[in-house]
Parts: C-alpha cells; structure tokens; sequence
C-alpha cells in the first residue's frame, strides 16, 4: 500500500485503540488494554517516523509540499461551477515538515505518557475508559496537526477540546473535578467562537475578492501569495486576531487561561500530555500555519506577541506563589506558551515551533515527575508537606532536576537554545508596531520568574527536612490510590523510563535548533524554511547584539536559579515568608491567582446565571401562565363545544326521529282506507304518465300545434 | 250521397250518441237500476261500433259475452246487495272538484294525443318494382301499392284483404310516352291434395276485362292505373302488372318477393270469423287454453266466495 | 270507387268515442260510492279499450287481426273477473250489511 494511504493510519491507529477499548476494553484483562493503546501509538510513531523520512528525503523536490494523503471531498457545492464548483474541504491529510514536528512530538511524546499511564492508571476502576480517551485524544490531535484544510484541523481542534473535558474530569466522583472539566471546554469555546468568525472571514474575503473558495492551507497560501498587493491588510488583522482568539482558548493566553491551572485536577498523565505538550500547543502550531496570514499583518503578529508576553510574565509571578506541585508547573506552562506566541508573534515561527518542541521534552517530563512525586507520596500534592524526597525517589528527583534546569534556561540544555532564540528574535523583531525590545523585557523577566519557581519547586520538594509527617492521614487527592504509606517510594519501571527518556531529550534534543550565533547551521530553523516561506538559517552575520542577548539570558536565567537556591534552600525559605508577612496584601493577591477566577465570576458568571435565574423565573411564570391558561382556555372551549356538541348533535338525531315520525304521521293519513281515494290518486298518478307519454310521442306535432316551432 | 250512406252515417251517430249517452247515465245517475240499464244500451251501442267496424264476430261476442252474461251479473248484484224493502235504490256518488278536472283533463288529453296530434297514416306504401326489359323495349321502374277496398287503407305485403276487397294500384316515376294500357296478372295459389305443395295458378275474376284498364295521365307524376277486386275467393294471391300499347308490351313487374315459398302479396279473407278462427288455432292456442282454465277459475271461486255462510 | 258497404268512416271517430266512453268510465270509478257502480265503471272502461282495439285492427294496415283477438280475450277476462268481483261484493254484502265503499275502511291505519 502506498505511503498516501498509510498516512491516513497515523490518526487511525489510535483511534482504533479508542474503539476497542471504549467497547471491550471492560471485558479485557489490564495488561491487554495498556498493549491495545500503547501498541496504537507506537505504530502512529513508527508512521510518523517513516514519514518524516520520506519528507526529509522528497524536501528539496521542486514543488514539494508534503506527503500527501489520499483523500475524499467532503464539502462541495456541485452545479455551480461559478464560484463554488469546487471542493472546498477535503478528507485529506498533508505532513510537511512543519507538520512532521508535531506529528513526532505528539507520538514520541505521547508514546512516552501511554507507558507512564499504564503505571500510573494501574489501579483506576477506569482503566480502560481512560486509555480509551487518551488514544482518542491522541487520533484527534494527529488529525489537527495532519489536516489540509482549516476545517478538518477545526474537527480535530474541538476533538481534543472534547477529550481534554473527558480526561480533566475523568474523576467526575468529585465535583470540583468535573467542574474543571466544564471550566475547561467553555472557556475553550469561547476561544472557538473566535476562531469560528475568522475562518469564515477568511474564507468569504478570499472568495468575494479573489474568487478563490478554499479552506485549504496551501492554497489559501498561495492566494494570499499570488494577490500580496490585493489584500486589505485591515483584513488579514481582523483574521489574525480573530483566529489568535482562538488560540488563546486553547492555548491558555490571556485572558482564556483560567482553565490550565484548574485543569490540574485530571490525572498527571493528562496534565502532561495534553496540558503540557499537545493540546495547549494547537494554538501556536495554528499561528504558524497560518503564517502567511499574519504575515500580512504586522498589527496581528504586534497583538500575538505582546499577548504571549504578557502572558508569560503574567503566569510566570503567579507561579511564585503557588504550593501545589502541579498548579507550579500549570502557569509555568502558561507562561512557556507565553513564550511560543511571542516567537511565533514576532515572525520566530521556528522559533516558536523549536520552543513548542523542547516544551513537551523538558515540561512533559516535569508533569510526569510531579506524578512520580504524587504517586510516592501517596497522593500528596502540597510542596509545603513534601521535602527531602531525593533520596527516596532518586530517578524522580534527577529526571525532575534535569527537566527543570532546562525549562530555566541552564546554558546547553534543550531550553537554553529554544528560549534563547525566542528572545533574540523578539528583541531584533522590528516590523511590529512597539519595538521589539519591549516584548523582549517581558520575556526576559518572565524566564528570570521561571528559573526562580522552578528552583524554589524542586528545593521545596526534593529537598531539605521531610515535612510530611502528617503525610498518611492525608487521603489522596487524585483518587485511586489506596496505600496510605509511611515511606515514599520510587516508582514502577513504567513511570520511571518515560522520565529517563524525556531527561534525555530534555538535555539533548535542543542541539538540532541551535542559534545561528554559534556558528553551526540551526538544522531546525532550515527543516522548517519552506513552510515558512523563508530561506534556511544560514549562518548569516551575526550582529553582536545576539552575543549580548545570549549571555543576558544567561545570567537572568542563572541568576533565578541562584536566587532560588539562596531563599529557599540556604535560607530554608525565611526570607520568603518575611517577605510574604511584610507585604501580605500583594503576597495573598498573587497567591491567589491576581483573584482573575473571582473577577470572571462576578463580571460574567454571576451576572450570567442571575439573569439565567430572572429568565428562568420568568419563563417559569410565562410558560407556566401560558400552559395553564392554554389548559383552561382549552377547558373552556371543550366544554362549550361539548354543551355544542350535546346539543346540536342530539338535536339532529332526536330531530331525525321527529321528523321521521312526523313524516310517517303524515303518511300514515295517505292510508285512509278509502278505496275511491286510492282509486283517484292512482288515476292522477296515472294521468300523469300517460300525460308524459303522450307528450313524448307527440312532442313534434305539439309543438307545431301550440306554434312553438 | 248515396242514400245507404246517409243512413249510415245517421245510424253510426245513433249509435255513437248512445254509448256516449248511456256511459254518462252511468256516470251520473242517482239510481243504480238506471245505472245498470244504462250499461246495457252502453254495451248494445257498442257492439253497433264494432259492427260498423266490420268485426262481424266480435258484435256477436259483446252481445253475448257482455250483455247476456255480465250485464245479466251486473243486475242481478244490484238487486242482491239492497234490501228488499227500499224503496229507492239509490246511488250515492261523491263528486269532487278533482276527480272532475282529472277526468277532464285526461279526455282532452286523449282526444288531443291520438285524434289530432297524431295523424294515424292508413295510405298504402309505394313498393319499387321493375318492369324488365323486354323486346327492344328497356327496363322501366315503377311503384306498385295496394290497398284496402275503401283505398284508404293501405295493405302491406301479405296483408290480410278483408272481404276480399283489394285495390292493386301502379304508377310510373316520370312521365312516360307511347303507354297506353295496363294489363295485371292475378295468381292464385292452388294447394295440391297432398297438402305438400301448391302451385300458382292464375285467377280470372268474374270479369276478365276488369284486369286490363286504361293508364291514366298523372301529367308530371307520371302514369298510373288501378284495379278494384271484389270478393276474391278466400286464399293468397299474387299479383303482377305491365304495360301495353301497339308497340309491344313490357315485362311483368311483381309486387314482392318471388320464391321457392309460400309468400303471398295478399291473403283475401271472407270475414274477421275465419280469421279468428285461423288465429285461435294457431298462434293464440296457448293464450286460448289458459283463459279457459282461467274461467274455470274464476267460476269456482266466485260460487265459493259468494256462497251464503251457513248461520248457526 | 266501387260502391261497397265498407265503413268509410274515419278512424278518428271510433277514437273519440272510445275516449268519451273510457273517460266516463273512470269518472264513474272514482266518484261512485256503491261497489257496483264501481263495477260498472270497469266495464265502461274495459268496453272502451275493446273499441280502441277493433278500430285499429280494422283500419290500419299493418295491425292485421291481434287486435281483434286482444279484443276477444278482453271480453272474456271481463267476464272472468266481473263474476270474481261480485261474488266479493256479495260476500261483503252479507258480512257487512252495506256495500258502501266511503265505509269500507276497517284497513284504515
């Protein structure tokens, strides 16, 4: 079978695995349905890496564009070949380089998180539900990234949004989970709603103006191309913005973030995957396949970047002052997509899909450590309770350790090269309307704020004084597990090798994207230069400023670690609380998330359900009123109807009767009983037929006779 | 007007006066004596219109059948169903206005539908016949007709000549040159001892010049010429005619149909009686047996349901 | 014309008689109150149809003899059912003392 036709199993194999386990996977012993899921994504991997190979080998083809899949029209509008007698979506999935990326991120790293899951999930009572929506998911967010056209990446963009609710409220058991969930899908809707408009502006733009109906990427692409001085650019804004809206529900920007951090409440695999390395990156990977809408837009790509940066700087002060472990790595999530969009917003797109990449490696690893941590405290999440965890979960600690050196920024891991670029790019961007060493500033304190809560996280947690003395009695706060144990202990070989493996990349995987200052050519920035339309990083002259950038970069990100160290594990964390006393007021703020749950609330929420309570009341009222006074009205009326019906019905029948009878009163009087009377009447009768036929037989000779004719 | 004919048409009124006279009296007679007397000069007049009809046997069957017998019922109901003390027989009538406009209406009706509306046509149809051609002389055609002895009646093919009254008539088309005579042919079937078959023979009347006459002159409807035969023997005839003059004479033309049967172009009978006769036993023979059961019938039931109940 | 004792005349009057005599005779049954006269009536009635049918058989041509033999059958039906009739008469008579038909209602409804 052809490659094109193999390309289509890449998202089907998972959903495969889906199906099986949705309706079997109950009667399925465990180890069966971890193999069923596990094995469907590791034949999406295998796939994926058999056709990044064959994009790596067709790249430099003329023309090329990517494997294409077979395909099947879906929407066209037939006999009116004018405008619309053409396809205008189609089944069809592409993998060009851009989308070769993600599809090996989404099946390496996923891989990675099926393996920990079937360790992690052992003892759920929904162990083959949760596979079966993670390999769900997994479909969904391959045919994202696969798809030709913006809407069957929009189907794959709401089926990750479906399975992220499925997943973070997996234990519905408590309500706060499943409100999470909730939390979660509308606030992504309302992004949607966003992306909806811009799509359909797009779309009527391009074929009112330019005739072309298409949803295609490339050939939107190519359009825009073909009538670069054609295009209103106040359009192309208008669809920037519109279609970043929706990423900003996805991707937990401002002001749609507010779901990432409740999120958490789903299982630590789920936070990973689709938290930290998938779901949360649709948006930017939508950006930059969309980059030749923004393109034309520099007030477009102004509003992305500051966004994302401010975004970053947002999440990441918040990230100070949180004490759950996984509420810590949720805004520095945020706050690291903050970092993707500036790239992306700045015209980084390799950029930004660089930092996307090296963002699952190191903060997948991180989420799945936290798990690890979860786990072996037997359920604790609290990083006040924890402490000195790294002799007893030592995999845990270096695989966290490393993860988060990375994530800060630490000279030569996968973070470095990838945030290093974002801020260079940001810093020399100048096509947007502020400078950009504006959106630079917020960047770069936002990765000093990083360093510093990652450090303060992994010394509160790893080290110093165990403080879980009260550890046992806490039941665990995710569910599932059972053993209120005295010790924390390692985890199980199936939690701990993804760590290894995502340590791995973490430090390893950011070589291939290595900035243009070192010399060496960024292979990443040059796989990627067809699909953004540029040419390959070579190594151009490097103006000094990069030099300078890189090592301010450096001594931020230094500088957070060793401020961390200092305050939280030299100083066991006295400066802090001093610091948190002093200022309470902004310390208490900041802890609680700058209150913007409780803003939303009362802005939108409360003023939402009252007026939901006013109209409830009144349609109560209304409707009510309504089917009642129907109820009596229709009461009324089958009673006069009835009163009408007795009366005239019966009238005619007993009127029938009467008159029947009358009729033969008056009949009967025919009888008299006299014979002469019968006598004459018969002779009348008679004299009347005779008087017929007479006239019949003579009607000629009559009418001559009485002149007639 | 013959004297015979004035006394026939004094009687024939007489007569008609007082059937009409004597059915009024049985209208509107107050004593039912006079009413059943009046039924029999009714009855008597009418057998006088029967007469004058010339159905001989039918004057004879009312007189006998409906004064002798019916009449003779009539009366003797009357007298049975009075007492014998009253004096005055009487007969109540109840006019009314309606059974008097009826009446009426239907008189005016009847004599409107069937005396004026509808001309009864009694005169003889014309049947097409050829002369043929004969001795350099070409084929001619001419209408020859029949009728009845008093000429009104038209006679049909094998119609029935009562009293063997008949009138043979033939006329031309066109008018027709160098025709001067008319010469008619009668036949008259013989039926052998044998009763199997018969043969035509001629029949002379009393006065053989009677069947030559001359033609007369229609001017522009032609040439005609009529015999009048008088008290043919009963039997059938067949008859024929054509013309002659110095030059020669023409071919006979036939008044119907010849063939190997008996097809006869009239049928001289003496008197409605034999006719009678002839039908009773031939087409009515069935419808006569039935009555006569049929009276049988009735005389029982009449002596059963008039029989006086025995009183006890 | 030969000089013969043949009727000549026309049809219409025998018709015209008939329908004096057949309207008479209905009158009759339809006024006349004693049983017999009613009867008699009939007979008028049935006496007028007899000339109607002689007339014709007699001067149409084509009629030939079936009216006179209808005529032959009428006269004695009549006679059939004129004894038929009376003898009920009678009987009536002795039942019910009277043979008024205006009384004769013990049908009536």
């Amino acid at each position: 079978m052809e490659l094109e036709k193999l390309v289509w199993l890449i998202p089907l194999l998972p959903i495969f695995g889906f199906a099986v386990n949705l309706f079997f996977g109950r009667f399925l012993p465990r180890i069966a349905v971890n193999v069923i899921a596990c094995g469907a994504v590791l034949g999406s991997m295998i796939l994926s890496w058999v056709a990044f190979g064959y994009v790596r080998h067709h790249a430099h083809d003329p023309g090329f564009e990517g494997l294409i899949s077979a395909g099947l029209p879906w929407i066209s509008v037939p006999g009116t070949e004018s405008a619309w007698g053409k396809v205008l979506a189609e089944h069809r999935l592409v993998i060009d380089q851009l989308t070769a990326v993600m599809i090996l991120v989404v099946t390496n790293v996923g891989f990675l998180i099926h393996l920990y899951s079937t360790g992690y999930m052992a003892d759920d009572k929904r162990h083959s539900r949760y596979f079966s929506y993670l390999n769900l998911f997994t479909g969904f967010m391959l045919i994202l990234v696969m798809a030709s056209n913006l809407l069957l990446m929009f189907v794959g963009w709401e089926g990750v949004g479906l399975c992220s609710y499925l997943l973070i409220g997996f234990w519905f058991e408590k309500n706060e989970n499943a409100a999470a969930g909730m939390k979660a899908f509308v606030v992504n809707r309302i992004g949607d709603f966003g992306f909806t408009v811009g799509v359909l502006w797009l779309f009527f733009y391009l074929g009112s103006e330019f005739q072309v109906w298409t949803l295609d990427f490339r050939e939107i692409g190519r359009t825009i191309a073909a009538h670069h001085d054609a295009i209103l650019p106040s359009v192309m804004t208008g669809v920037g913005i519109l279609l970043f809206v929706g990423a900003t529900g996805k991707s937990a920007q401002l002001p749609l973030y507010t779901w990432l951090p409740d999120a958490m409440a789903g299982p630590t695999p789920v936070s990973a995957l689709i938290h930290a390395a998938t779901m949360v990156t649709a948006g930017v990977y939508m950006v930059a396949r969309m980059n030749f809408v923004y393109a034309m837009s520099p007030t477009a790509m102004t509003v992305v970047a500051v966004v994302g940066g401010l975004t970053a700087l947002f999440a990441g002060t918040i990230g100070v002052a949180q004490n759950d472990i996984k509420k810590v790595l949720a805004y520095s999530t945020v706050s690291q997509l903050g970092f993707m969009f500036m790239g992306v917003g700045v015209g980084a797109y390799a950029a930004g899909i660089f930092h996307l990449m090296t963002h699952a490696f190191f903060k997948g690893c991180l989420f799945l450590g936290s798990g690890s941590v979860i786990h072996g405290m037997g359920g604790e999440q609290d990083i006040r309770k924890m402490g000195g965890l790294k002799k007893y979960m030592p995999i845990t600690f270096w695989t966290f350790l490393i993860a988060s050196l990375a994530i800060s920024g630490f000279p030569l891991l996968a973070g470095f090269w990838s945030k290093d670029e974002i801020l260079w790019k940001a810093f020399d961007a100048h096509d947007l309307k502020i400078p950009g060493p504006v959106i630079w500033s917020m960047g770069i304190i936002a990765a000093g704020f990083t360093a510093f809560y990652m450090t303060r996280l992994v010394v509160l947690t790893f080290f110093g004084e165990p403080r879980y003395a009260k550890a046992e009695e806490h039941h665990d706060a995710h569910g599932g597990h059972g053993h209120g144990h005295g010790t924390p202990h390692e985890s199980p070989w199936s939690m701990t090798v993804p760590l290894i493996v995502l340590a791995f990349l973490s430090v390893f995987g950011g070589f291939i994207g290595m900035g243009a200052w070192t010399g060496l050519s960024n292979v990443f920035e040059g796989w990627l230069a067809p699909v953004f339309g540029g040419h390959g990083a070579e190594p151009h002259k490097v103006p000094p400023m990069e030099y300078v950038m890189v090592a301010v970069s450096v001594i931020v990100g230094l500088g957070g670690i060793l401020l961390g160290l200092k305050v939280y594990l030299w100083d066991k964390g006295r400066a802090a609380e001093a610091f948190a006393q002093k200022a309470r007021p902004l310390y208490e703020l900041v802890r609680d998330k700058y209150r913007v749950d409780e803003l939303y609330n009362a802005v939108a929420i409360e003023p939402l359900l009252a007026t939901n309570e006013m109209l409830g009341r009144v349609d109560n009222i209304v409707v009510d009123g309504a089917v009642n006074g129907a109820a009596s009205v229709s009461a009324a009326v089958s009673n006069r109807t009835g009163y009408f019906d007795n009366e005239v019905v019966d009238g005619l029948v007993n009127g029938a009767a009467t008159a029947t009878q009358t009729a033969g009163r008056a009949a009967r009087r025919l009888q008299t009983g006299h014979i002469r009377q019968y006598l004459t009447t018969a002779l009348i009768g008679g004299l009347f037929v005779i008087a017929a036929f007479c006239l019949w037989l003579n009607r000629a000779a009559f009418q001559g006779f009485l002149g007639l004719n | 007007m013959p004297i015979s004919e004035i006394l026939l048409n004094f009687f024939f009124y007489l007569f008609a006066a007082t059937a009409v006279g004597g059915g009024a009296a049985v209208a509107f007679s107050r004593n039912i004596v006079r009413s059943a007397f009046a039924l029999l000069a009714v009855l008597f007049s009418v057998a006088a219109m029967y007469a004058f009809a010339r159905a001989d046997f039918i004057v004879a069957a009312q007189i006998l059948i409906y004064v002798g017998g019916i009449l003779v019922l009539i009366i003797f109901a009357v007298m049975l169903t009075h007492k014998i003390t009253d004096v005055k027989v009487s007969n109540e009538s109840s006019p009314g206005l309606a059974s008097a406009c009826a009446c009426v209406c239907l008189f005016v009706l009847l004599i409107l539908t069937f005396v004026y509306a509808h001309p009864w046509e009694r005169g003889a149809k014309p049947t097409p016949a050829t002369m043929p051609a004969a001795e350099g002389r070409p084929p001619l055609a001419v209408d020859l007709s029949m009728t009845q002895g008093d000429g009104r009646t038209g006679a049909p093919a094998g119609a029935t000549v009562l009293d063997g009254f008949a009138r043979l008539h033939v006329a031309t088309r066109a008018p027709l040159k160098g025709v001067s005579a008319a010469r008619f042919r009668i036949q008259r079937y013989a039926p052998d001892a044998s009763k199997k078959s018969g043969t035509w023979k001629e029949h002379r009347p009393d006065d053989p010049k009677k069947l030559l006459v001359k033609v007369a002159d229609d001017g522009e409807e032609g040439r005609s010429a009529l015999i009048d035969l008088e008290r043919l023997p009963e039997g059938r005839y067949r008859w024929g005619v054509r013309f002659e003059d110095e030059a020669g004479e023409t071919g006979w033309a036939e008044f119907g149909a010849r063939g190997e049967g008996l097809e006869a172009d009239f049928i001289a009978e003496k008197g409605l009686t034999k006719a009678l006769g002839r039908a009773f036993m031939g087409p009515y023979l069935l419808a006569f047996e039935v009555v006569s059961v049929l009276l049988l019938a009735a005389l029982v039931g009449a002596a059963y349901l008039a029989r006086k109940e025995v009183k006890e | 014309m030969t000089d013969y004792l043949f009727s000549r005349h026309p049809l219409e009057n025998f018709l015209v008689i008939s329908a004096a005599l057949f309207v008479l005779g209905v009158y009759t049954i339809i006024t006349r109150r004693n049983a017999v006269s009613i009867l008699m009536g009939v007979e008028l009635v049935l006496n007028a149809a007899n000339v109607n049918f002689v007339a014709f058989s007699q001067y149409m041509p084509g009629a030939g003899i079936h009216g006179s033999m209808f005529s032959i059958f009428v006269i004695l039906l009549a006679a059939a059912e004129a004894a038929v009739a009376l003898a009920i008469v009678i009987g009536i008579y002795q039942n019910f003392g009277r043979v008024d038909v205006d009384q004769a209602d013990l049908m009536k409804e």
